[in-house]
C-alpha cells in the first residue's frame, strides 16, 4: 500500500513528505540521478515532461521541462524547472537548486534535498522542499527565519 | 492567484508575514477590527514604528482599513493567506505525486532487474545429502 506523509515543519519554511520504496537505496539513486530515467517517472499525464537533463556531479546542472497540458499555476502551463547540484553522496543525499517559472519571482532559488536511508525492507525517501518563502538578502525588512508563520497560516485557513 | 483585480504573490504575503510584530498585529485582528491608535496601544513600539508595518500589511493585502469618524479602522483579510495555503498544497501535492511514481518506476524496475539476475543464473547442481 502506498503511504506518502507531507508535513510542514512550523519553524521554517519547508514542505517535507516521505515514502518507503522496496528497493535499495542505490537503485532509487540511479532513479533520481539519471536522466533516461527522470524522464519515465518525474512526469504527470496533466504535463508530460519534454526533456529531463541533469549531470549528476557536484555543481552539475540539471533541467526538465513539460509540454502544455491542463494544469495551470501562477498563469504558467508550460513549466521549466533548473538547478544546481548542491551536495552529492550516492546513495544517501542528493540536494540541488530548484529554479522554478511558476514561482512569482523566476530568479527565487529554493532548495530540494532528498535524503536515502537503507532499512530492512529497502528504503526510507525523504523530500524537503525548502526556502519557498525566501526572500533576497538584500530585502531590509526581511527579519531571517520565521518561527510560528506556518502555525499562523493554519490558524487562519482552518478557522 | 488572483481575486478580482487583485493578485495575491505568496512571496509578498511571506514576506509580510516574516516579522513577529506584524504576525501579532493579524492574531490581534483576527478577534476583531480595531482602530490604529487600539493597535498601537497594544505593542511597546512607537506609532510610526507600527503605520510602517500596517502600511506593509495593507500593501500585501493582509489588511483593509475604512474609516469611522476619525479613526482609520483595520480588519483582516484572510484571502491571502488563503491563496499561500493553496499554493503550498499545490507543492504538496506535487512531491506526494513525484513520489508515487517514483516509488512505482524503481520497484518494477528492481524487480524486473533481480528477475533477470535469478533467470541469468546457471542451475546450480544440487548436492543431495546421501542418506
Amino acid at each position: 500500500m502506498t503511504k506518502t506523509e507531507s508535513v510542514i515543519t512550523p519553524n521554517n519554511d519547508a514542505i517535507v513528505t516521505e515514502i518507503h520504496i522496496a528497493a535499495p537505496p542505490e537503485r532509487v539513486f540511479q532513479a533520481l540521478t539519471d536522466e533516461r530515467e527522470l524522464i519515465r517517472w518525474f512526469t504527470d499525464p496533466s504535463c508530460p515532461v519534454k526533456f529531463w537533463e541533469m549531470d549528476p556531479r557536484p555543481g552539475g546542472r540539471y533541467r526538465y521541462a513539460t509540454e502544455k497540458g491542463t494544469v495551470v499555476v501562477n498563469g504558467i502551463s508550460e513549466f521549466k524547472c533548473h538547478g544546481e547540484i548542491l551536495e552529492l553522496d550516492p546513495p544517501h543525499l542528493l540536494v540541488y537548486s530548484w529554479i522554478a517559472n511558476w514561482h512569482d519571482d523566476k530568479l527565487l532559488p529554493t532548495v530540494v534535498r532528498w535524503e536515502l536511508t537503507p532499512d530492512a525492507n529497502g528504503t526510507q525517501v525523504k523530500v524537503t522542499h525548502s526556502g519557498l518563502a525566501q526572500e533576497h538578502a538584500a530585502r531590509k525588512d526581511y527579519t531571517g527565519g520565521w518561527p510560528g508563520v506556518l502555525e499562523m497560516l493554519k490558524k487562519f485557513v482552518e478557522k | 492567484m488572483r481575486n478580482r483585480s487583485v493578485t495575491y504573490s505568496p512571496e509578498a504575503t511571506f514576506q509580510a508575514l516574516a516579522d513577529p510584530t506584524r504576525r501579532a498585529v493579524l492574531d490581534l485582528l483576527r478577534r476583531g477590527s480595531q482602530p490604529a491608535g487600539e493597535i498601537a496601544g497594544a505593542f511597546p513600539i512607537s506609532r510610526p514604528a507600527i503605520s510602517k508595518h500596517l502600511r506593509l500589511l495593507r500593501r500585501a493585502h493582509l489588511v483593509r482599513e475604512h474609516r469611522e469618524g476619525r479613526n482609520r479602522v483595520y480588519h483582516l483579510n484572510p484571502e491571502p493567506l488563503r491563496a499561500v495555503d493553496t499554493w503550498l498544497d499545490q507543492y504538496r501535492n506535487f512531491w506526494k505525486m513525484n513520489l508515487t511514481n517514483l516509488k512505482t518506476f524503481v520497484e518494477a524496475e528492481h524487480a524486473r532487474e533481480t528477475n533477470q539476475r535469478h533467470a541469468a543464473k546457471p542451475k546450480k547442481f544440487q548436492r543431495r545429502s546421501l542418506t
